[in-house]
């Protein structure tokens, strides 16, 4: 019943045929006449605007894919007012206050010409989160976060002012408060049995573990940045001069909140774990732990900095410059993990609670003391030689020496429980941590241009940066049975190779065709010998990735071009571990196919069109840990397709339309791997598509008016975040 | 089946018969260029030099930055290195600078798209930074008119990490106990144009962890996952490496060592 009978089919496809034919013809009629602009620029103007959504579904997950509330967003979308005053003034000021996004903007700037600049502003933006934990597929096993409304907020209030005296020191000051604070979700998610793996009283019996962190967990944030920069450049004859001071004080305080095993309490008496077997439920599995980690840090930077280029002649640039940097940070910590457990008087919750000597505690400590410093000191030099007009060469050195020190004293708080008695005893252990670290890396980097050849130009750039340094760390915590560890100290030389090497190309073929094309080479050597205590320790990581850029510009005729991008980068990476062989620890490989349409069909309608394609997989232990670790984890694959496509032409006069389109699919989601492993890989679909039109009211007014559909879906949490609906979004522009 | 009836044939025959339907309008009925974003209306080529007159902070040393490598010399204009990104400057020269009236790409990051293809569909991914969303500009962490364009890379005087703990400053540290992996940089475990994983992660598993961590076993294929001289195999089976109650301080650890907390 609902198959399009065959002639509608026709007379549509006839319709679609003679619009383009006219559509085609049109723009040769038409070019000759005058052509009137609906939609000029202003100069001043204020946009006001709505956007309405209808979620069905998971609300949290529209609003972090759509970066709005699914309550929508209204007020002034953008606001611009420019006005030259007397006296070579001119003063600027823009604003956004958008409620429901919490998108806020006030900024105004005096400028003066051949005088300077003022300038004072505001800007914060809200970002949301789904707070989702992971899905197990066996059982459909979902922990929501809960009622918690996840967003943080990031703010920036900032003062610059700019002193530009012709041919005098020009002085820059800006002071700005950075801050962020909210919460937002956390990968670090919590244990839970309830996932549908059948648990036996006897542990032989138990191959594949039930315990699977899928329960959410959520960070609050409270970061502030204050910088303070004060900086003056000045030419003097051919050369560039600039110096400059930064503090920057950095207060940080953020907690990590987590829950283990939530729902689930062992039963006292304990349950048998001799024969014969029985099935125990998920909820008797494992004991309750909840808590919390919080890190506060408080940073106070000084970097004062240095740079010259002077030019010798027009063949001969030297450039170079000097920072030291000087950090101090007290650090402190309070991490807190109680654990509910059933003794014989009754249920017990206790901060870094554990039973008997074989328990390990949750960890859970405060730092008495701590602190950390480091300072550095940067320079380079370099030279920029053109022994020809198209010919240019530049060879620079850049020299660092890092010197870092720190340490704290942390008392960790654990609480041994008889669960036969009930009794709980604090076990409290105060356990130093030291580290020192030097580094003194030294990068050449050499930058070879030329375009002397018509058309065409070449590039090749290499860098190669080798450090040598030391680090020696020393940790203390605590044992199974609450005990003080013995410190773990260890005394690494490190030595680093990096080393970047870069070839190009840039080909105008001809008008109708450009060519680019890139190739890359990263070869990296990181080295840790162990001495002293240490002695015989090795760590060596090295990894090879080269990879390719190709890009491709097609325009066949001024109202069309194709654009298509190929980007692959493939890679190795291999481990030494002590007096062990080498062995290949990684193998990825990444291409990127892109391609873009941009299409007049005539002056009265353009399409744009997006597509990227991406095949990107990285494997390390799969296949090569063979038996049971196979099931353990499967290569990472990241493949996806997106794309979008944007057509706008005009109705009439005064009255252009768009219709616009994005898609979104990954299919890297495989539920096979349970129960053996956690299924994390990316599985989803989703499209929008909008309809929009944007009249001309009134030469100062125009209204833009826009309609869509929008439907997110996702295998990756079994469906549970999904979302689709409806939404509207109007606003109006106004010339001021 | 309420969105099979939604999306059947005759909807979309129809509605895009509807489109071109006033498409036909529009040609028959109009007399109107329509602007393709992010170009200017009537804006022509002036050429680097116009340019210069006011813009000397950005163009005075876009000579060594790393774009101006892509930068041809246009036989008619000459220099057009600063329009191949702003699009043709005739209007904003005209008007004295006015805002709107040349291509900001800043704020507009479909320039940066018109070769940077991959960097749209890594911007559209669910996870990404805000760039499409306009609430930070491609601008904030690459710098097109001087230097490197990965900031800070090379034998530039900052050090690259810069470029994320400005925003990021828990992350900056020092920390005691650092990952080193952040000698490699955040990239090495973040693709900060966006990924199809959370937290721009370029694995959401232990893959992530592995590739640098991943040692030899005893025998080959014997059926172990050794990591930090022990068996991770079952650990793996609960989740990734960096969660609660195993590695959870992943970017440095002011406590442990093994940056378990």
């Amino acid at each position: 019943m609902h198959a399009t009978p065959f002639h509608l089919r026709r007379s549509a496809g006839m319709l679609a045929g003679l619009t383009l034919v006219l559509c085609i013809a049109g723009p040769r009629a038409a070019a000759a006449t005058k052509e009137a602009d609906a939609f000029p620029v202003f100069d001043s103007y204020i946009k006001i605007s709505g956007h309405a959504p209808s979620v069905t579904g998971n609300a949290a997950a529209y609003a972090e894919r759509f970066r709005t509330p699914d309550s929508g967003a209204y007020g002034i979308e953008a606001l611009h007012l420019s006005k030259d005053l007397a006296d070579k003034k001119t003063l600027e000021i823009d604003g956004k206050a958008l409620t429901g996004a919490e998108d806020y903007l006030g900024k105004i700037k005096l400028t003066k010409e051949e005088v300077g600049s003022v300038e004072i502003g505001y800007k914060r933006f809200r970002t949301f989160y789904d707070g989702i934990g992971g899905f197990f597929p066996l059982n459909k096993a979902w922990m929501p976060m809960g009622t918690q409304e996840l967003h943080t907020d990031r703010a920036n209030f900032w003062t610059d002012i700019t002193i530009a005296l012709p041919d005098k020191p020009v002085f820059h000051v800006r002071y700005s408060d950075e801050m962020r604070n909210g919460r937002k979700d956390s990968t670090i998610w919590g244990d839970s049995d309830q996932t549908g793996i059948p648990i036996y009283n006897v542990g032989s019996l138990n191959p594949v573990t039930a315990d699977k962190k899928i329960a959410p967990a959520y960070l609050d944030l409270d970061e502030h940045q204050k910088t303070l920069l004060a900086s003056v450049t000045h030419t003097v004859g051919n050369t560039e001069l600039e110096l400059e001071i930064v503090n920057t004080r950095t207060d940080s305080n953020d907690t990590r909140w987590m829950n283990r095993y939530p729902g689930e309490l062992k039963p006292y008496p304990l349950l048998r774990t001799t024969p014969p077997a029985f099935l125990v439920d998920g909820t008797q599995a494992n004991n309750f732990i909840t808590g919390y980690d919080e890190q506060i840090s408080n940073a106070d930077i000084w970097a004062y900095t240095g740079k010259f280029e002077t030019k010798i002649s027009d063949q001969l640039t030297v450039f170079g410059g000097i920072t030291y940097q000087d950090a101090s940070a007290d650090i402190s910590g309070n991490r807190q993990m109680t654990l509910t457990i059933a003794t014989a008087t009754g249920i017990v919750q206790a901060v870094g609670g554990f039973v008997g000597a074989g328990g390990r505690p949750p960890y859970s400590y405060k730092t008495n003391a701590g602190s950390t410093s480091e300072k550095t000191v940067t320079g380079n030099l370099g030279v920029t030689y053109k022994p020809q007009k198209d010919f240019r060469i530049s060879l620079a050195l850049k020299g660092e020496k890092q010197d870092m020190s720190g340490s704290n004293l942390v008392t960790y708080n654990s609480n041994s429980i008889v669960q036969a008695t009930g009794v709980v005893t604090p076990v409290n252990v105060v356990a130093p941590n030291t580290s020192t670290r030097s580094e003194k890396p030294w990068t050449p980097e050499l930058d070879v241009r030329y375009s002397g050849i018509k058309k065409l130009a070449l590039y090749t750039t290499v860098d190669y940066r080798f450090a040598s340094g030391d680090e020696v760390g020393s940790s203390t915590g605590v044992t199974t049975g609450g005990g003080a560890a013995a410190p773990v100290t260890s005394f690494d030389n490190v030595k680093n190779n990096h080393a970047h090497y870069k070839v190009g190309a840039n080909w105008d073929v001809s008008s109708l065709l450009t060519l680019r094309a890139e190739t890359f080479y990263k070869d990296h050597v990181n080295k840790y010998t162990g001495y002293s205590t240490s002695l015989g320790g090795r760590y060596i990581l090295g990894y090879q990735f080269h990879g390719y850029k190709v890009t491709a510009i097609v325009k066949p005729m001024p109202t069309l071009q194709f654009t298509g991008r190929y980007v692959g980068q493939m890679g190795k990476m291999d481990t030494t571990l002590d007096a062990g062989d080498s062995s290949e620890s990684m193998d990825s490989k990444n291409h990127m196919f892109g391609g873009t349409i941009d299409w007049n069909p005539n002056k009265n309608a353009y399409v744009q069109a997006n597509v990227n394609v991406v095949f990107a997989t990285l494997s390390t232990a799969y296949p090569r840990a063979g038996l049971a670790a196979n099931d353990v984890l499967r290569n990472a694959d990241n493949d996806y397709i997106s794309g979008n496509l944007i057509a706008g032409f005009a109705v009439d006069k005064m009255t252009n339309a768009q219709l616009e389109y994005t898609y979104y699919r990954a299919s890297n989601y495989d539920p096979a791997g349970p129960p053996s492993a956690v299924a994390y890989g990316a599985g989803g679909k989703e499209y929008t598509v909008t309809v929009g039109v944007k009249r001309n009211l009134t030469d100062r007014m125009f209204l833009n008016a826009k309609v869509g559909y929008f439907d997110s879906k996702s295998d990756t949490t079994g469906g549970n975040t999904n979302f689709r609906g409806p939404l509207a979004y109007l606003s109006l522009d106004y010339s001021l | 089946m309420s969105e099979k009836k939604r999306w059947s044939k005759s909807t979309i025959i129809f509605g895009g018969t509807a489109i071109w339907g006033l498409l036909l309008v529009g040609c028959v009925m109009v007399d109107r260029t329509v602007i393709m974003p992010p170009n200017i209306a009537g804006a022509t080529y002036v050429g680097t030099k116009k340019c210069d007159e006011c813009h000397k902070d950005q163009t005075g040393h876009f000579e060594g930055a790393t774009h101006s490598r892509l930068a041809l010399k246009d036989p008619k204009v000459g220099d057009i290195g600063c329009e191949a990104c702003h699009g043709p400057g005739s209007v904003h020269s005209k008007s004295g600078g006015s805002k709107g009236t040349i291509v900001n790409p800043n704020t507009s990051p479909e320039t940066c798209f018109t070769c940077h293809l991959d960097k749209r569909g890594e911007f559209n991914l669910p996870h990404a930074h805000p760039v499409l969303a306009g609430k930070m500009g491609c601008n904030d962490c690459h710098n097109p008119h001087k230097g490197h364009v990965v900031a800070r890379s090379g034998a530039e005087l900052e050090s690259p990490n810069e470029t994320c703990t400005k925003c990021h400053t828990a992350q900056k540290g020092p920390f005691l106990f650092k990952h080193n992996a952040m000698t490699e940089g955040c990239t090495a475990c973040h693709n900060p144009h966006g990924t199809v994983n959370q937290k721009m992660l370029i694995s959401r598993d232990a893959n992530l962890c592995l590739k640098c961590h991943l040692e030899h076993p005893a025998v080959a294929g014997d059926g172990t996952i050794m990591a930090g001289g022990q068996d991770h195999r079952t650990r793996l089976q609960s989740g990734t490496c960096w969660i609660a109650g195993c590695h959870e301080d992943v970017h440095g650890s002011n406590a442990s060592k093994a940056m378990r907390y």
